[in-house]
């Protein structure tokens, strides 16, 4: 089984930054619809057999939610937070939020 | 002054769609810009139904990695469940594995010697890609969908006969593959198109968090068999296969020396198959619930597969993260200050798959 921390948006950058300088890989960043919120999970390598998982609960709110990108700390997240941004509508905070989809596709794992 | 390419999304270079919009000066690339998503069949939707179905579905992801694909995905529901892998099954599974790992590298290098125009030695690699395919029509029943993975084990056995000819299979193979790492490490034409082409630093490989041979051919030692071992490499111990340079030699030396590894591996694993108990799979006896997450080393790089469960046959949410979704961001910064021939030369030594990257 797996286990997170469920952490602020704000904590994260913090946790984010100390990860890269502890040399962490980032895995992937998986959105997932749980009803009332949208959860984005961070997954983070930390070396042999270790690895770290973080948890954001972003409440729904009708469209315009917003989340702190982490591509400036990791760039390996870009392609990640803009599939996260296409397929639940959330606005991840400076990148385009279009990768794989077509304009006229709008947030197809989002349940309403 | 500078003129605007459209590199693809059908390109002779590519298998599959993938649109590079390159911005030249003269022959120099300047700046690029990767499109990609025109495979996007929407199978994320898709696995949210049969967990027992989807470890097919899950195969359809990619035609080279099929296994890959569905081990992880295996391994992920797997530890929804708390099953327990029967020892036979995860031999089987990793000699799988290896096989796959045989025949996809085989099918990179081969591709990235067509690239440089070297046709002899691309069909003498897709020549020697036939003898693997044999031996997985000769197992499974398949040459590529293999079909054999469920959620708990797998469905078909490899007996002592069958250990038999695989493992003259790999006496086979060892001698076509010293064949072909003498023919591509010798060349000096080959080593001459490739040494200095398409350089990505450690540092760059580092940022970037690539995976796989590209990550490897850059001095970074990731592989998941050796990071976080799954099944058998629990026991046998990988160490990863490491070039320094970071250009298209290193990456494709590094896929020709993992054959030798593979090899080995599939030899280590065949005496285990005597004096295991016959058992293929365990049955589950609850519904998939809660999280979990697996990886393993797909030929390309790590793979990673999360679910989640909701007590019900049906899984709430899957995602894969492929390993060309991981090296996909590595592209655009190497082509560019690279020469436009070398465009499609230095995307194929990523060996992308892009039913892979859009899944």
């Amino acid at each position: 089984m797996m286990e997170s921390r469920t952490v602020t948006q704000a904590e994260l950058q913090g946790i984010v930054n100390g990860l890269k300088a502890k040399g962490a890989r980032l895995i992937t960043i998986v959105g997932a619809d749980a009803g009332e919120s949208i959860e984005v999970l961070y997954f983070f390598n930390t070396g042999v057999n270790s690895t770290e998982v973080y948890r954001v609960v972003v409440p729904k709110k009708g469209g315009n939610e917003e989340v702190e990108s982490i591509t400036p700390l990791m760039p390996a997240a870009y392609i990640a937070e803009n599939e996260l941004s296409e397929m639940f509508g959330l606005k991840v905070k400076g990148v385009p939020g279009r990768f794989f989809l077509h304009p006229s596709l709008k947030a197809p794992l989002r349940r309403s | 002054m500078r003129t605007v390419v459209q590199f693809g999304p059908q390109h002779p270079v590519w298998i599959e769609p993938i649109r590079l919009k390159l911005t030249l000066d003269g022959e120099v690339v300047k700046d690029a810009e990767l499109e990609a998503g025109y495979v996007h069949r929407g199978l994320e939707k898709k696995f949210e139904w049969d967990y027992n179905k989807a470890a097919y579905l899950s195969e359809r992801v990619c035609g080279i990695c099929t296994q890959h694909h569905s081990t992880c995905y295996c391994l992920a529901v797997e530890g929804t469940m708390g099953l327990e892998l029967p020892g036979r099954a995860a031999i089987i599974r990793t000699i799988m594995l290896e096989l796959e790992r045989l025949h996809s590298h085989l099918l990179a290098i081969g591709l990235t010697l067509e690239a440089i125009g070297f046709e002899n030695l691309f069909m003498q690699c897709f020549k020697d890609r036939e003898l693997v395919l044999d031996v997985f029509e000769r197992t499974t029943g398949n040459r590529v969908l293999h079909g054999i993975n469920i959620v708990g084990g797998v469905t078909r056995n490899i007996g002592p006969e069958m250990a038999k000819e695989i493992s003259g299979f790999c006496d086979a193979m060892e001698k076509r593959c010293h064949e072909l790492e003498r023919m591509v490490a010798n060349s000096h034409t080959i080593r001459q198109r490739m040494q200095g082409v398409g350089v990505m630093s450690q540092k760059l490989a580092e940022d970037l968090c690539v995976v796989g041979p590209v990550a490897r051919g850059s001095n970074v030692p990731y592989d998941v068999r050796a990071v976080a071992p799954y099944l058998l490499y629990k026991e046998l111990k990988v160490t990863p296969v490491v070039e320094k340079d970071g250009d298209c030699w290193a990456r494709t030396m590094v896929r020709v020396r993992e054959l030798f590894q593979s090899i080995d591996i599939i030899r280590q694993c065949l005496p285990l198959v005597d004096g295991v108990p016959e058992d293929l799979f365990t049955k589950p006896k609850s519904m998939p619930e809660g999280e979990n997450f697996a990886r393993v080393e797909a030929p390309r790089g790590e793979l990673f597969y999360y679910v989640r469960g909701k007590k019900s046959k049906e899984l709430d949410r899957v995602k894969i993260r492929t390993s060309t979704y991981a090296n996909g961001i590595g592209i655009v910064p190497l082509i560019k200050g690279a020469h436009m021939a070398d465009v499609g030369f230095i995307t194929i030594t990523f060996d992308p798959c892009i039913g892979c990257f859009d899944r």
